[in-house]
């Protein structure tokens, strides 16, 4: 299993579970626009969700629908076991890397 | 809430996103259109939408949404049902299965034996670690009549000649076969002749493993010899005997400075031991000596430096014969060719020593492998034929499957795999059956290599291309035409064929029929061109002739005597003596008429032949009178032509005209004419040839028995020599047995043809067998029917095998042209070959007939004869 996850991915990952049981589409690149202050596309954001929920880091299921969406459902992703061990991964690897850097090497930047 | 939003945008995507993400899709759209509408305003929230729908068009929501992509295939319950619906099927069709699977494997694993043959015939002298610098140097001279010939050998000045001289060459070095030699180690002596004298530099242009001893100083010192391991033990049994003493030719002792790993049999030199170049004298009576730019009788290898180009190093060799020979219009011209193409290049080129140097032809190699191919073909054709006919069989369950929700890519790769399993089974099968047979096979072929397991493994990649290649091919058409099954007609049984289906059969069939019928016809014509190479009168008499292989300084001691003392007893008819043996090529020499100019030199062959010659080899002088002792200048003066070369010179009235031969000897007197004979072997034309009383010491000599018991004369033969010469040993051959190996290569071929052609009948016969059986099951009905309407069982019989005559015949015409074609090549190797009957093909066609016919008969005959109730009744 390739626990691998590349920096969009792991950032929309990171998000659905910030947003619990609000992590569809719109929310998710709403919060990268704002948060991150990066411009992000509707259609980038769905297809990580697709590509995480083949991999397996995520679970879904319809949702409520509202008027504003003309009255169609939504897509609520969650995130599984899975992809708790990918995020973890990652951010040790990242943390282990962080300390192994020396004081001398951010000196005077 | 304001207008929503774009209505083409929304339908544009409704319509390439039809599957279960659209619905979310839109609604995020949508809201996100509100959003928009807030942020920035009417108009840019409608572009916006409709570029994020534009932007959405990916494989995900492209792909439809159907029951295949909905499930997965790859669980482990649907690979178990598939093995089982799988293994159902084969148990059910036990016979077929068992069929297609033998026939394949059977193709498979001859196609690879094939391949291990041809592996080995193209690696020769690829294990030198420098094979792609090390290139031997070959000589092509023409004569005034404009015949090239072209010769392996090179002349003794050459390498010393040339080192430091070419900016290419890096080392160069120079071989003279040793000939017949006596090794002698205390009580052991034999006879070898699978060694050279080499010089200093051999070893290290071309790197044979040594196991003991320098490579750059073994051959250094004169009187060293380098043997085989092999050879060690032969004499010293002692695989490792360095410092030790042998003896050459009962004179000269030799002290051995190494030992060599026994050359690997795809060595295109096939030596045993090396005496060093210092050592090698040249024989008494030789016209020429080692300073000769002109005698070819060595064989020189050179090694180029790395980067650089071989072609202009003979560009460079081409300049420097033509300057050392300036007037001559035509000077000898070198040819470099490296060494990891000699086996199979040089046909054409003689050694005119005849040293073991191995010579495969790169005719045969690809003829074989062109054969195996046919026959892979075959089996492949039976294999997609009867897996498509079984596919037949399993319209009801495709059927059911397809009612359970299965589309039409599920069972189409269901069906591909179980035929790729198939297949592979097969393959594994194949390569069983090959290891299996394969040491009967190399005895059978004279085949002198063992498989490797580095040859497997080169090889096997290829086997596991054409195997999976031909399950997938095979079973594709079946597979498809099953998958796209109307529904409803395959759960009531009835049939959807359609046209071009069948026809495919059929073409295929055909295709069979011709391959066999092409392979039958070469068995044919191969044997008969062999059996018409036995019959063929030489010219001479090889039966009862004993053939005595000795050193020529043995000759010399002892023939005189050993003649008189053989000749005396009623066992013996004649004896005598001469250079070459016959089914050698003979060298040739120039002559030319007396008074003619030099320039009018003509090519001869010639032999050295001794009194008797004649009378011995049977051979009758038609002209004049043989040599004989009552003429005391016959050695120097006279000299017999045969009949060609009495037509070749243009002599109206041969005896007892002056002729040159041999530039440096005086002019000769043609004393007789003999009649044409076949010196060599069958393969080449009769030239003008000449023979002359001896002035070397000769190695041959033949003692023609009167026709008696061959015990006793051998008997009396060895007897005799120990008499003559002690304990020297005799080494004697019936010269008939010799002569049959000439044409060893031929009679391989041919043997190997026939076994594939009968590989080929089975095969297809096998396969015809399965789709006979098959058709004559599902036609049952129209038989049942026929009968009743009143046909009778011949023309039931007829109605049944007239297509497969059909098709046997256009195979026949197909095949024509391509038989006729490759085996004229191929006859044309003989200067002696039949012509192609023209009964051949008819014949071969109606070996197949009848053998399709009792194939096919039982079959048919069995349905065409029962109760036509019985028949109606299935269902």
């Amino acid at each position: 299993m390739r626990l691998h996850l590349g920096e969009f991915e792991e950032i929309v990952l990171l998000l659905v579970a910030v947003h619990y049981e609000d992590a569809y589409g719109l929310t998710i690149m709403n919060s990268i626009e704002e948060k991150l202050n990066r411009k992000v596309t509707l259609s980038s954001v769905h297809t990580a969700l697709y590509r995480l929920e083949e991999k397996g880091f995520l679970s879904s299921e319809i949702g409520g629908a509202t008027k504003a969406r003309g009255g169609r459902r939504k897509r609520l992703f969650k995130i599984t076991a899975l992809g708790k061990e990918a995020l973890e991964i990652s951010r040790a690897s990242r943390n282990m890397l962080w300390n192994m850097i020396p004081k001398i090497s951010f000196d005077n930047l | 809430m304001k207008k929503g939003p774009p209505k083409l945008a929304e339908w544009f995507f409704t319509w390439y996103c039809n599957n279960h993400l659209q619905e979310s899709i839109l609604g995020d759209l949508e809201e996100q259109f509100y959003q928009n509408q807030e942020k920035y305003g009417g108009w840019q929230a409608r572009l916006r939408y409709c570029f994020g729908v534009l932007l959405f068009i990916n494989r995900f929501t492209l792909q439809r949404d159907t029951y295949s992509n909905r499930i997965n295939h790859y669980s482990p319950g649907m690979i178990k049902n598939n093995l089982i619906s799988s293994f159902r099927f084969f148990r059910k069709n036990k016979g077929f299965t068992f069929i297609n699977i033998f026939g394949l494997s059977l193709g498979l694993s001859s196609f690879l034996l094939i391949l291990f043959f041809i592996n080995h015939e193209l690696s020769f002298d690829r294990f030198l670690e420098n094979s792609d610098q090390v290139y031997r140097i070959n000589f092509a001279f023409q004569d005034n009549s404009g015949n090239v010939t072209t010769l392996v050998n090179s002349p003794p000045a050459l390498a010393p000649g040339i080192r430091g001289k070419f900016s290419e060459l890096d080392k160069i070095t120079q071989l003279r076969y040793a000939m017949n030699c006596l090794l002698s180690y205390e009580d052991k002596h034999f006879y070898e002749n699978q060694g050279y004298f080499a010089d200093s530099l051999f070893l290290e242009v071309l790197p044979y493993e040594l196991l003991s001893g320098d490579a750059q100083t073994a051959l250094d010192q004169p009187n060293s010899i380098v043997l085989t391991e092999e050879l060690a033990l032969k004499y010293f049994n002692d695989p490792n005997p360095l410092g030790a003493s042998i003896i050459l030719n009962n004179e000269i002792p030799l002290t051995v400075t190494g030992i060599l790993e026994d050359l690997p049999n795809n060595s295109h030199l096939d030596f045993n031991f090396l005496v060093s170049f210092a050592s090698y004298e040249v024989p008494a009576g030789y016209a020429s000596d080692l300073s000769s730019w002109g005698w070819l009788g060595f064989l020189t290898y050179a090694s180029l430096k790395p980067n650089t180009d071989p072609e202009r190093f003979e560009t460079g060799l081409i300049q420097h014969f033509k300057m050392l020979d300036p007037n001559n219009p035509n000077p000898m011209r070198p040819i470099v060719q490296n060494v990891s193409d000699i086996y199979l290049g040089s046909t054409g080129i003689n050694d005119d020593l005849a040293s073991p140097i191995r010579s495969g032809n790169r005719f045969n190699v690809r003829a074989l492998l062109l054969v195996s191919i046919l026959i892979l073909l075959i089996a492949g054709f039976n294999f997609s034929n009867l897996s498509h006919a079984l596919a037949i069989n399993r319209r009801k369950v495709i059927g059911i499957r397809k009612i359970l929700g299965a589309d039409r890519r599920s069972i189409f790769i269901q069906l591909l795999v179980e035929s790729l399993v198939l297949a592979l089974c097969c393959l594994l099968l194949a390569l069983g059956i090959t290891l299996f047979a394969f040491p009967y096979v190399a005895q059978l072929m004279a085949w002198d290599f063992s498989i490797k397991l580095a040859m497997v493994w080169e090889v096997i990649p290829i086997l596991v291309m054409v195997g999976v290649l031909i399950g997938m091919v095979s079973s594709f058409y079946p597979a498809i035409s099953l998958a796209q099954l109307d529904l409803m007609k395959a759960i009531k049984g009835i049939s959807n064929d359609r046209k071009p289906r069948v026809q495919l059969k059929k073409v295929l069939l055909t295709l069979q029929f011709a391959i066999a019928i092409g392979l039958i016809s070469a068995t044919i014509i191969m044997g008969r061109q062999i059996h018409h190479l036995r019959n063929t009168d030489t010219g001479y008499q090889a039966a009862h002739v004993v053939l005595i292989e000795m050193l020529p300084t043995d000759m010399r001691r002892f023939f005189e005597v050993y003649k008189d003392q053989l000749v005396t007893d009623a066992l013996v008819a004649q004896v005598s003596r001469s250079e070459r043996v016959l089914g050698d090529p003979w060298p040739f020499s120039v002559i030319r008429k007396q008074g003619e100019d030099p320039a009018m030199n003509k090519r001869i062959f010639f032999n050295q032949a001794d009194y008797d010659y004649f009378t011995t080899m049977d051979i009758p002088i038609s002209m004049g009178r043989d040599f004989s002792k009552d003429y005391i200048n016959d050695p120097s003066k006279a000299i017999i032509l045969n009949q060609q070369a009495v037509e070749y010179l243009g002599l109206a009235d041969p005896i007892g005209t002056q002729v040159h031969f041999f530039e440096l000897d005086g002019p000769r007197t043609v004393i007789g004419v003999a009649e044409d004979f076949n010196y060599a072997s069958l393969h080449e034309a009769i030239g003008p040839a000449a023979m002359i009383l001896p002035f070397i010491d000769l190695e041959y000599m033949y003692v023609r028995f009167n026709p008696g018991n061959p015990v006793e004369q051998i008997a009396f033969l060895e007897d005799t020599w120990q008499s003559v010469a002690g304990d020297t040993p005799l080494e004697w051959r019936f010269l008939d047995a010799n002569l049959k190996e000439l044409y060893d290569t031929e009679k391989k071929m041919s043997m190997l043809i026939q076994a594939f052609s009968v590989l080929a009948i089975l095969l297809a016969c096998l396969g015809l067998l399965g789709m006979v059986t098959f058709m004559v099951n599902n036609r049952v009905k129209e038989v049942g029917v026929r009968k009743v309407l009143g046909a009778s069982i011949p023309s039931l019989y007829t109605l049944f095998i007239k297509p497969y005559l059909f098709q046997t015949i256009l195979a026949m015409l197909i095949m024509i042209p391509l038989v006729h074609y490759f085996l004229s090549n191929w006859l044309h190797n003989f200067a002696y070959h039949i012509q192609i009957p023209w009964w051949t093909y008819p014949i071969s066609a109606g070996i197949l007939i009848v053998i399709i016919l009792i194939t096919v008969s039982f079959q048919i005959l069995s349905a065409a004869g029962s109760n036509p109730t019985s028949l109606l009744r299935q269902e």
